[in-house]
C-alpha cells in the first residue's frame, strides 16, 4: 500500500533568519519537495514614489537612500541625480563625475560584502560573515570621512557631489584596495573548494538563459545565466566609457555561478576605482544648480547597474519644484520573481541557497 | 568520484579553511571594546545636529533666514523669530532629533554654517520626548542625557 | 489569512498577565522576607544579583526590518562584537528577552511586531533603534503604509535616534537598557503583580 501523503503549506517568513529583511515565502511541499512557492512582499513598502511627489527634487536625494535599496545608497542616488540632470540639462563636471563612479563602485564591494556575508550565514559558514563585515567596516570608514555617513550619505547632489574627497584620501583608498584584494583569494579558499558549500550551491537553482531573459532578471543573475549583459558597457554613464573593465558571465546558472559572477566584479570594481583614481582630474566637482530648481516639462528614463541589476529611474516633471511622477525600476523585484519560477523541484533545504544567491532587498523589491 | 577521492578532497577543503582561520587567529585584532575605547569619528561625520556658541559673541551664528527649515525633507526644524530688522530675536528653535534623518542639507544650505554636526552620536533615551532638542540643548552641542556604560565599570579618568 | 490581530471587538490586546502557578510559592517568599527584619537586606542583595545576571546576559532577537538592521548586523559582527556583552542573536522570540526593532515598521508589519512581542516570554525588553522605529523619521509626512513609531504597538524601553544610528549607538542604548535592568525591583515587582492576581481571583 503506498504512502498517504500530504501537501503541506509552509509559510516562510515574514520573521525568518535568512529571508534578508521581511519576505514572506508561502510554500507549497510534496514531503521535501517544493511544489509551489507564492511571495507575499509588501511588508516594507514605504510608499516612496508617492512621497517623492511631495518633496523638492533636492530633497528626494535623501529619500532615494533610505527609500529604495538601502544597501546601495550611493547607486540610488546617482540613478536620481542621472535623471534630473538628463531632464534639467545640467553638466556634471568631469571631476564629480570620477568622483562619483569611484563611490558607486566602493558601494558596489560593501553591498556585495554584505551579501557574501549572510549567505555565509545562511549556509552555515559563521566565518565569513565576521570577515566581510570586517573588510566593509574599513569601507565604511573611507565613507565616512568623506560623505559623513556610514550607510546612508546624501552626498550625490544634482550637478556632481556635495563635498571634494579630503587631502590624503585618495591614498588611503589605494590602500583599503591594496589591502582588500588577497581577501577575495581568502573568500575563494574558504568557500570554492569546499565540498559541502559545493553540495550545497552547484547545480542548485538553475536558471536558464532564457528563462532569465523572460522574467527580466539583471544584474549578475542574468550573467550568471550566461546573457553577458551590463548597463555600464552597454549604454555607459557617468565616465564608464572611458574605464576598462570586464564583465564576468557564467554558462552554468546555479547558485555557484552568481557566486562567482559576484566575487568577480568585486575585483573588477578594484580595477575601476584604481583607475579612476589615477585619472581623477582636478577642477569643479559641482555645477551650480539652484536649490528650488524647476526642470522643464518632460519626462526621463535613465538606467544604471546597480549591484543587484539594472536600476531604472524614470521622471516625469510638469515643471513645478517637485516631481509629478517618479517610477523607479527596481532590480529585486523583477529578480524575485525570476526565483519563484525556478524554485519548483528543489528541496526545502535549497530554497535558503537559491534565496540568498539572487541577493534580493525587500526595501527595493516593495519600495 | 570514489569515496577515496571524496575523502581526499574534503580532507584537503578542511586543512585549507582551518589553516587561513589560525593565520587569521595570529593577526591584529580588530574589535573596539566600545564603552571602554571609542573609535574616533571623522570631522565630517554626521551626528548630532547643534548651533554651537561662537565663543566672539556669545551666541549662536544664526541669521534667521528660515532656509535650513525650508530645505528640511523631512520637516523636522521649527523656527520663530520676533521682533523686527535688528531686534530680531528667536523665540523657537526646536529640532526633533527622532524625526531628522541626518542628511545635512540643513547644514549645506545654512549661509551662516550656524548649524553644524557634531560628532556625538549617543543619544539614546528612555523617554521619546527628551529627543526635541530645543535652542538651549542645541546650543550646548551636547547629547541631552549622560553616556551610559551599562554593567562595565566607569573608569576614573 | 490571519493578521496576528485579536478579533473584532477585543480592542487592543491586554497585557499578558505573568504566570501565576509558578509564581506563587515565590512571591510568598518575598512577602514573608520583606517583613521581616534584615529581609529586606537579603531580597536586595539577592535582587541585584538576579539583575546583574539578566542585564549581562540580553538575548535579542534578531529581527532585521530595514536598513538599521544592517547596522545592527555591523554591531554583531566583528568590529563591535556584541557576544563580548553577553548579546547573542536569537532567531526565535521564545529564547529571546530583548526586541530590537530595526527599521522601519509598515503597517502590514505592525502585527506581526506584536505578535512576536508576545511570544517573548516575561521579562521582556524592546529598544527602537532608529527614526523610523522611533516616530517614523523620514517616513512622517506624506506618506500612508509606515506607521509612526513602533511603540503604537509594543512597549518601547529605549530608543535610539540615528538614520542609521552607529553600531556604538545601538551599544549604547543597550548599556542604557541595562542601566535600567540593574535598577529594577524585579523580585518584588513580580511578587506584587502574583499578588494581584491572586486579589484579583479571590
Ligand atoms: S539633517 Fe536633514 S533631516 Fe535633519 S534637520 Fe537637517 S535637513 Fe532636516
Ligand atoms: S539656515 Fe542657518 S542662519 Fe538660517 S535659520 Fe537655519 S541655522 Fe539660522
Ligand atoms: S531610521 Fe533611517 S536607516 Fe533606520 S530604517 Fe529608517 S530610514 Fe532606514
Amino acid at each position: 500500500m503506498p504512502l498517504r501523503t500530504e501537501e503541506l503549506l509552509l509559510n516562510m517568513g515574514p520573521q525568518h533568519p535568512s529571508t534578508h529583511g521581511v519576505l514572506r515565502l508561502v510554500v507549497t511541499l510534496d514531503g521535501e519537495n517544493i511544489t509551489d512557492v507564492r511571495p507575499d512582499i509588501g511588508y516594507l513598502h514605504s510608499s516612496v514614489e508617492k512621497m517623492m511627489e511631495h518633496r523638492t527634487y533636492v530633497q528626494n536625494v535623501a529619500l532615494t537612500d533610505r527609500g529604495m535599496d538601502y544597501l546601495i545608497a550611493l547607486n540610488n542616488e546617482a540613478a536620481y541625480c542621472l535623471a534630473v540632470e538628463a531632464l534639467a540639462g545640467v553638466e556634471v563636471p568631469e571631476r564629480g563625475r570620477y568622483l562619483r563612479v569611484i563611490f558607486q563602485e566602493l558601494n558596489r564591494i560593501a553591498s556585495h560584502l554584505v551579501w557574501l556575508g549572510t549567505w555565509g550565514i545562511d549556509l552555515g559558514a559563521t566565518t565569513l560573515f565576521l570577515w566581510c563585515f570586517r573588510e566593509r567596516e574599513r569601507e565604511l570608514d573611507l565613507f565616512e570621512q568623506v560623505t559623513g555617513g556610514r550607510l546612508h550619505h546624501v552626498y550625490f547632489r544634482i550637478g556632481g557631489v556635495y563635498a571634494d574627497v579630503p587631502d590624503g584620501w585618495a591614498g588611503a583608498c589605494r590602500d583599503f584596495l591594496e589591502y582588500f584584494l588577497p581577501h577575495i583569494d581568502e573568500y575563494h579558499q574558504l568557500l570554492t573548494q569546499n565540498p559541502i558549500f559545493e553540495a550545497r550551491t552547484r547545480g542548485v537553482g538553475v536558471i536558464g538563459r532564457r528563462e532569465a531573459v523572460a522574467m527580466g532578471a539583471s544584474g549578475p543573475v542574468a550573467r550568471a545565466s550566461g546573457i553577458a549583459y551590463d548597463v555600464r558597457k552597454a549604454v555607459p554613464y557617468e565616465v564608464y566609457d572611458r574605464l576598462g573593465f570586464d564583465v564576468p558571465v557564467q554558462a552554468s546558472g546555479d547558485c555557484f555561478a552568481r557566486y562567482l559572477v559576484r566575487l568577480e566584479e568585486m575585483r573588477q570594481s578594484v580595477r575601476i576605482i584604481r583607475q579612476a583614481l589615477k585619472d581623477l582630474p582636478a577642477g569643479e566637482f559641482r555645477a551650480r544648480v539652484p536649490v528650488a530648481m524647476k526642470p522643464p516639462r518632460g519626462e526621463v528614463y535613465v538606467r544604471t547597474e546597480s549591484p543587484r541589476g539594472t536600476l531604472g529611474m524614470y521622471v516625469v516633471s510638469d515643471g513645478g519644484e517637485s516631481p509629478y511622477r517618479v517610477k523607479i525600476r527596481a532590480p529585486s523585484f523583477s529578480n524575485l520573481y525570476a526565483l519563484t519560477e525556478i524554485m519548483r523541484g528543489w528541496k526545502i533545504a535549497d530554497i535558503i541557497a537559491i534565496l540568498g544567491s539572487i541577493d534580493i532587498v525587500l526595501s527595493d523589491v516593495d519600495r | 568520484m570514489s569515496a577515496a577521492e571524496r575523502v581526499i578532497r574534503g580532507a584537503a577543503a578542511l586543512g585549507t579553511g582551518l589553516g587561513l582561520t589560525f593565520r587569521t587567529m595570529l593577526r591584529r585584532k580588530v574589535t573596539v571594546r566600545y564603552p571602554v575605547e571609542k573609535l574616533p569619528t571623522s570631522h565630517r561625520f554626521h551626528g548630532l545636529l547643534s548651533l554651537p556658541i561662537d565663543p566672539e559673541t556669545g551666541k549662536d551664528r544664526c541669521i534667521i533666514c528660515f532656509q535650513c527649515e525650508r530645505i528640511c525633507p523631512d520637516r523636522c526644524i521649527h523656527i520663530e523669530a520676533e521682533g523686527k530688522g535688528k531686534e530680531r530675536q528667536l523665540s523657537r528653535f526646536d529640532i526633533e532629533m527622532d524625526k531628522c534623518c541626518y542628511c545635512g542639507l540643513c547644514v549645506e544650505v545654512c549661509p551662516t554654517e550656524a548649524i553644524v554636526f557634531v560628532p556625538h552620536y549617543e543619544t539614546s533615551t528612555y523617554n521619546r520626548a527628551r529627543l526635541l532638542y530645543s535652542h538651549d540643548d542645541l546650543n550646548r552641542a551636547a547629547p541631552k542625557e549622560p553616556i551610559a556604560t551599562g554593567i562595565v565599570a566607569r573608569r576614573r579618568p | 489569512m490571519s493578521t496576528g490581530m485579536p478579533p473584532a471587538g477585543t480592542g487592543v490586546p491586554a497585557e499578558p498577565q505573568p504566570r501565576r502557578t509558578q509564581l506563587g510559592p515565590l512571591a510568598q517568599v518575598v512577602e514573608v522576607l520583606d517583613s521581616l527584619p534584615g529581609g529586606g537586606l537579603i531580597l536586595t542583595t539577592v535582587e541585584s544579583a538576579l539583575n546583574w545576571g539578566r542585564a549581562s546576559s540580553l538575548w535579542p532577537l534578531t529581527f532585521g526590518l530595514a536598513c538599521c538592521a544592517i547596522e545592527m548586523m555591523a554591531a554583531f559582527a566583528s568590529r563591535f562584537d556584541l557576544d563580548r556583552i553577553g548579546v547573542i542573536p536569537r532567531a526565535t522570540p521564545r529564547q529571546a528577552d530583548l526586541m530590537i526593532v530595526a527599521g522601519r515598521c509598515s503597517i502590514k508589519m505592525a502585527p506581526i511586531v506584536r505578535r512576536l512581542w508576545e511570544q517573548m516570554p516575561e521579562p521582556r525588553y524592546v529598544i527602537s533603534m532608529g527614526s523610523c522605529a522611533t516616530c517614523g523619521g523620514p517616513f512622517f509626512y506624506d506618506n500612508y503604509s509606515i506607521l509612526k513609531g513602533v511603540d503604537q504597538v509594543v512597549p518601547v524601553d529605549v530608543y535610539v535616534p540615528g538614520c542609521p544610528p552607529r553600531p556604538e549607538a545601538l551599544i549604547e542604548g543597550i548599556l542604557k537598557l541595562q542601566e535600567r535592568i540593574k535598577k529594577e525591583p524585579f523580585l518584588r515587582r513580580q511578587a506584587l503583580a502574583a499578588l494581584d492576581g491572586r486579589a484579583g481571583a479571590r
